[in-house]
């Protein structure tokens, strides 16, 4: 029988001759409301289930590590704001550790404090903005991730009020921190930390014991603790598999071996335990902040160095536990102003390897979820 | 029924005006204009009703949102932000409307206009008033779910006129939806029918009048069913799958623009407020309020009451995240439709001991209501219990390592104490 | 009911019903004949109404285009090689033959029955006339025709069940994809998290 010219303009069917099982491909991205940036995922659809997904990444790619070649290694600080933009402070911090490592710099011991101070904070911002738009992932509209951005916003006043920049703070210094802490910071803190803890507890009721989020979530984009290890995941999503595995703990970097706090893991390494992974560590940040708050040392806040940078030929890599897992810089010096290679180990980039694990199988909604769970920044995935 | 013919000057009736106005024209007219006139007349003063109010209850929804959000909500356009949905409008009209090269011309233009028809078609059964609806129809409850049904094959034929995934995802969501969902919303409103005897809504209006209680109290079983039924067809939150914007960014709207986008997005809030009068009228009592309504105008008695339905659909916006097709379909089937079938034998029995047995609607009537209510908590009570898979029984607090540190090894230790915990 | 108006509404209605049935027939696209159909369907409805026939007009919209025409576009878009024309099909000359003679029957039918109940106007409160002959007259019919309609229920599950219903969607797919071993391998429960010991 011949097929005449196709006249439906269904997607697909105007082909003829397959059967009710031929896949869809749907584009999620990179122009889609739940993309968080311009990632491309590439799903295969079989009705609603996901038989296959694709990621695309590079719409956002700005050669950074190729333009560091050509800067010294001081203005290589503010590319690191802008790897990762919902935690600056981590990867300026992870940055100057690596060049302090190659040049072999002490930073004195209030930069210290002032460093894990913001690095907290930054990791408060961090999953506050993860756990808010996980929530919107799931269909919840805008309500959570607005009450998270309330409490997100105080962070950005403090980090405002310290170095004028919001987001791409470019405050910390090979050697310390560019300011020192400015008078009306500590009050801010203390109102800040003080209220925090209730409103964990309103989120805690709020999002975790709602059964709709608990059914959209549980049991979906699992990957085991063997999976997650081979993937070589790291941060919430390694640590919702049930590895107690972190930096801070592990590698111990600018004093954090001298506070108690503890690493929450998750049971079942689903989309769930991502999200209550990160809403605990969110308290363990608070348990931290709350032992600095009171102890922070006086002295110089900045080491002395020579204005002109020149490490010695070498090489460093340098690991802090970001809010997405173990963020990494390595550095390449030359001997001369500008590094030789600069290279970030990026935990969006790791993590998202695993998503295609994660959503096959699931729904075209759970791939949304899963997604939204790995807490990618398309800026740090791209460089 | 309690209510004299008002004069056409009493507001407690505005339906006084229209008979003036059809007598006056039959005097002199052919009786088919009349009849014309009164549905005109009547069409005319259901919009002159839900237009004004429509407009009001967009900003008291974005305003009310907003204060779920921790935002302060529009308050530019005009006093306290009221002019608000009128800017909208504006900002959608003046935007290009564009229509894909690939789409299907006809049934492509066709839905936006279309859509209307069922939005205000629903309306015509409602009683605003004791003798105040366009159309009292002896069996408005069928003509409600029929209509509401006709609005599924527009949005289907919207979703597939585009020549978009997006949409076509959209669209057949929402008919698989819609046709789940229609049958708990029918058994819900068959037991009010079995148990009121009656097909018409006013005459449900006046049963409850007439034994000085509101169905809710009675049925509340039938009242959550036809809640969450009405939101799934409504395409509203928790039930909003058809056009999740995470998922498949404006579901079977996608390639609509400008005021094409605008009159779907009308017609939504429209239906939203046809099913909150509804659900004011079949389970809060509708215009009946225990003799308020000889004082108040009736039709103010019953937007009130929309309005606070209105307010829960609001509520439930704002705060529940979305359910996933596999969910709502099995909530449906496996909880919903069990229920509601259930409710109906028990509506019938109880009906008909009322009536045989002859015993006082004043006794029977809470004995009644206390034996649904255990009913119903028994019921959600069974399906918590059983619909949760073992993971989703897990606890919401995360394990924490206690100074345990590594691998996998690490990892398997502390699987091992929790499960010793 | 004058004559005019009702006279207005009926050829208007005819109209609408007799136009809808044969654009189904012009139309090449089907989903355009599906929604001619409904307009079709409609029209009946309309008619239905200028009878008097209230309760049937509605059982027209809900049944016929609120199910019938959603499952018609189901059916559409689910088949494979339903949207091909069928312009050159030899199959035609039979069709036309049995449509002329369905055509034949509907026409003698109409020209042979007895019109005359009809003039008698409208019945009262026809749900409760056809509820209760459906419940005291027609019981046998109904009740077999509830029968049927429920075997052809669990017919249609029965058919549409897949086998590997009892293994979760995930693990089934990831076993299809190759990811996971198929289910009598020792890692079957691979996916299993570290805490789903307990």
């Amino acid at each position: 029988m011949t097929s005449g010219t196709p006249t439906g303009v269904t997607p697909g069917a105007a082909e003829g001759g397959f059967g009710p099982n031929e896949p869809v491909v749907v584009n999620l991205g990179p122009q889609h409301p739940s993309t968080h940036g311009v990632f491309r995922l590439k799903a295969t659809l079989d009705g609603e289930r996901v038989i296959d997904a694709d990621m695309i990444i590079g719409y956002l790619h700005r050669s950074m590590e190729k333009l560091a070649e050509e800067r010294t290694f001081t203005q290589n600080i503010p590319f690191t704001d802008r790897i990762d933009y919902l935690a600056a402070m981590s990867n300026n911090l992870a940055y100057c550790l690596a060049v302090e490592k190659l040049c072999g710099i002490e930073v004195p011991p209030r930069a210290q404090a002032i460093r894990i101070l913001f690095a907290e904070l930054q990791r408060l911002a961090s999953h506050a903005m993860a756990n808010g738009t996980f929530a919107n992932d799931c269909g919840a509209w805008q309500t959570p991730l607005f009450h998270m951005f309330r409490e997100r916003e105080r962070i950005l006043d403090m980090f405002e009020m310290t170095c004028g920049a919001r987001l791409t703070t470019n405050y910390m210094r090979i050697g310390g921190v560019a300011f020192d802490l400015p008078p009306e910071l500590l009050p801010a803190l203390r109102s800040f930390l003080d209220d925090l803890p209730g409103k964990i507890e309103e989120y805690r009721d709020l999002l975790l014991g709602n059964e709709i989020l608990v059914a959209r979530s549980r049991d979906v984009g699992v990957i085991d603790a063997e999976g997650a290890v081979n993937a070589s995941l790291a941060g919430p999503v390694l640590r919702a598999t049930g590895v107690p595995w972190d930096i801070r703990k592990a590698d111990p970097y600018s004093g954090y071996e001298a506070f108690d706090f503890d690493i929450p893991v998750g049971r079942n390494g689903d989309c769930y335990d991502r999200f209550l992974v990160r809403m605990e560590e969110v308290r363990q940040s608070v348990q931290i902040l709350e032992q600095l708050i009171d102890n922070i040392p006086g002295g110089a806040w900045l080491a002395e160095l020579p204005l002109h940078l020149r490490p010695p030929e070498g090489e460093a890599y340098a690991r802090v536990e970001s809010p997405r897992g173990e963020l990494g810089f390595y550095v390449v010096s030359d001997g001369g102003p500008t590094p030789y290679r600069f290279h970030c180990r990026a935990p969006s980039l790791i993590n998202l390897t695993a998503l295609r694990e994660m959503t096959i199988g699931g729904t075209l909604a759970d791939a949304i979820v899963t997604l939204g769970s790995i807490d990618i920044v398309v800026g740090e995935i791209d460089r | 029924m309690n209510l004299p013919a008002a004069e056409w000057y009493d507001l407690r009736d505005l339906n006084g005006i229209s008979r003036l106005i059809t007598e006056w024209v039959a005097d002199w007219g052919p009786d088919w204009l009349a009849s014309i006139l009164t549905g005109v007349i009547g069409a005319l003063g259901v919009l002159a009703i839900i237009g004004p109010t429509l407009l009001i209850l967009i900003w008291l929804e974005r305003k009310v949102i907003a204060r779920m959000q921790a935002r302060i909500g529009p308050n530019r356009v005009g006093p306290v932000g009221l002019l608000q949905p009128v800017a909208d409008a504006v900002k959608l009209i003046l935007k290009e409307e564009l229509a894909p090269r690939a789409a299907d011309k006809w049934v492509f233009f066709l839905p936006p206009v279309l859509i209307f028809v069922p939005a205000i078609l629903i309306w015509g059964v409602l009683p605003f008033g004791p003798n105040m609806s366009v159309a009292d129809l002896e069996m408005g409850v069928l003509f409600l779910v029929a209509i509401s049904g006709v609005n599924v094959l527009v949005v289907f034929m919207a979703g597939w006129a585009q020549n978009n995934k997006y949409a076509l995802f959209g669209a057949m969501r929402v008919i698989a939806m819609s046709i789940s969902y229609e049958i708990p919303v029918v058994l819900s409103l068959l037991a009010l029918v079995f148990f009121t005897g009656t097909l018409s809504v006013n005459g449900i209006v006046l049963w409850q009048q007439a034994n000085d209680v509101v169905l809710f109290l009675i049925f509340p079983m039938s009242a959550l069913m036809f809640l969450f039924g009405s939101t799934a067809e409504l395409n509203r939150t928790p039930a909003d799958i058809s056009e999740a914007e995470s998922e498949i960014v404006a579901g079977y709207h996608t390639e609509y623009s400008g005021m094409r986008f605008g009159l779907f997005y009308a017609v939504e809030l429209a239906n939203t407020l046809a099913i909150s009068a509804f659900f004011a009228t079949f389970f809060l009592g509708g215009w009946w309020l225990w003799g308020l309504d000889q004082w108040v105008p009736s039709w103010l008695i019953l937007l009130a009451k929309t309005g606070l339905m209105y307010f829960v659909f609001i509520w439930l916006r704002g705060t529940l995240p979305r359910l996933r097709l596999d969910q709502l379909m099995s909530f449906c089937w496996k909880f919903f439709v069990p229920v509601g079938l259930v409710f109906l034998a028990v509506a019938a029995t109880q009906r008909t001991l009322l009536i045989e047995l002859g015993w006082d609607p004043a006794v029977a009537l809470p004995i009644y209501a206390v034996i649904n209510w255990g009913i119903a908590g028994a019921g959600v009570a069974i399906y918590a219990r059983t619909a949760a898979s073992p993971a989703q029984r897990l606890p919401s607090r995360p394990v924490m390592a206690r100074g345990r540190l590594g691998g996998l090894r690490a990892a398997r230790e502390l699987a091992d104490a929790g499960s010793g915990d | 009911m004058s004559d005019v108006g009702f006279h207005l509404a009926f050829w208007s209605l005819s109209a609408l019903t007799i136009g809808g049935a044969l654009m189904i027939i012009v139309s090449r696209n089907l989903i355009h004949a599906v929604i001619f159909l409904i307009l079709s369907f409609i029209g009946v409805a309309g008619l239905f109404i200028t009878l008097s026939a209230d309760f049937l007009a509605l059982v027209q919209i809900l049944v016929y285009v609120g199910a019938i025409a959603v499952l018609m576009l189901f059916a559409i878009l689910l088949t494979p090689r339903a949207a091909r024309d069928n312009e050159e099909s030899l199959m035609r000359y039979p069709a036309m033959i049995l449509m002329g003679l369905v055509i034949a029957a509907g026409v003698f039918v109409a020209l042979e029955t007895d019109w005359g109940p009809m003039r008698e106007g409208a019945i009262g409160t026809q749900a409760k006339i056809i509820g209760e002959s459906l419940i005291n007259q027609y019981v046998l019919p109904f009740e077999i025709g509830a029968v049927m309609l429920t075997a052809a229920l669990v017919g249609a599950i029965a058919l549409a069940r897949q086998d590997d219903e009892d293994l979760p969607i995930h693990t089934a797919s990831l076993i299809e994809e190759g990811v996971l071993p198929p289910p009598d391998g020792d890692a079957a429960d691979a996916p299993a998290g570290p805490g789903d010991d307990s």
